[in-house]
């Protein structure tokens, strides 16, 4: 059941991270089907975090928060035309460096 | 709602408080949704406690019962609106990696007020996250005054 838990922890964050790129997308050139699937996979997300609220710590929990910035910077690489500054992107892989570390823990 | 320019003209300048619009809409997105987690957090024990084994507790909708609960959706929601600003005027790399700061203030918050554990190496990531985050303002407020639209707001020098 834990072993479920941590699972549908994962799989909350791949919605979670297919939402905001959904969203930017939406913000930038408004349709209203855009904002709909972006706030359906937020909300799949949303309602999968509640449930494995129940069977997880917050402080265990938070951590699978650490692969959604990783498939964040992955997905926005290959679907959206961003450029970033060189501290920027130390900044992102400090950051990166951080949520594994906190991951870890 | 009309999109974004895909540049700002040249010589235009943007009101010195504006750069820290898209800052502000960050710093609130992650106070929102730290509360949002921790009542959240607060709903579910609620649930926990509660021994009913319907489909509501199935689906772990249990907690959707408990005003905790419905305190932490209202939080998302205010979360949600601060997002959407900050989506709108800068990249979602930038704005996504800012919000990992909610890592560290949730774990914060937890300690603070649920009374769960931080280990050393948690401490040492939660520190990582914040000199990344530190990394990450100055192209946040400069991202905001690249994309922002003119809207003649008196003329000072780029």
């Amino acid at each position: 059941m834990i072993a479920l838990a941590f699972i549908l922890a994962f799989a909350a964050q791949f919605m979670l991270v297919t939402g905001q790129v959904l969203l930017k997308r939406a913000v930038m050139a408004p349709h209203p089907a855009k904002f709909a699937l972006a706030i359906g996979s937020m909300t799949l997300y949303f309602f999968t975090w509640l449930g494995v609220a129940r069977y997880i710590p917050l402080s265990q929990l938070a951590p699978f928060d650490a692969c959604g910035p990783v498939l964040l910077v992955i997905w926005v690489r290959l679907t959206l035309n961003e450029r970033l500054s060189l501290r920027a992107w130390l900044g992102v892989i400090t950051i990166l460096a951080g949520v594994t570390l906190i991951s870890l823990s | 709602v009309s999109p974004l320019p895909a540049k700002a003209s040249h010589g235009s300048a943007t009101p010195p408080r504006r750069g820290n619009a898209a800052l502000l809409a960050l710093v609130l997105v992650v106070t929102f949704v730290t509360a949002a987690d921790i009542l959240l957090k607060l709903g579910a024990n609620a649930a926990s406690a509660d021994n009913s084994h319907g489909i509501l507790s199935t689906l772990g909708l249990t907690a959707m019962i408990s005003p905790y609960t419905l305190a932490g959706i209202v939080f998302h929601i205010a979360g949600l609106a601060a997002w959407l600003y900050a989506l709108r005027h800068l990249p979602l790399t930038l704005a996504f990696c800012f919000t990992a700061l909610e890592q560290a203030t949730i774990a914060l918050g937890a300690w603070l007020w649920l009374g769960e554990h931080i280990s050393r190496l948690r401490w040492v990531g939660i520190g990582t996250i914040m000199i990344g985050v530190l990394l990450l303002v100055p192209s946040i407020v400069k991202s905001e005054q690249r994309t922002d639209a003119p809207n003649g707001a008196g003329g000072g020098d780029a």
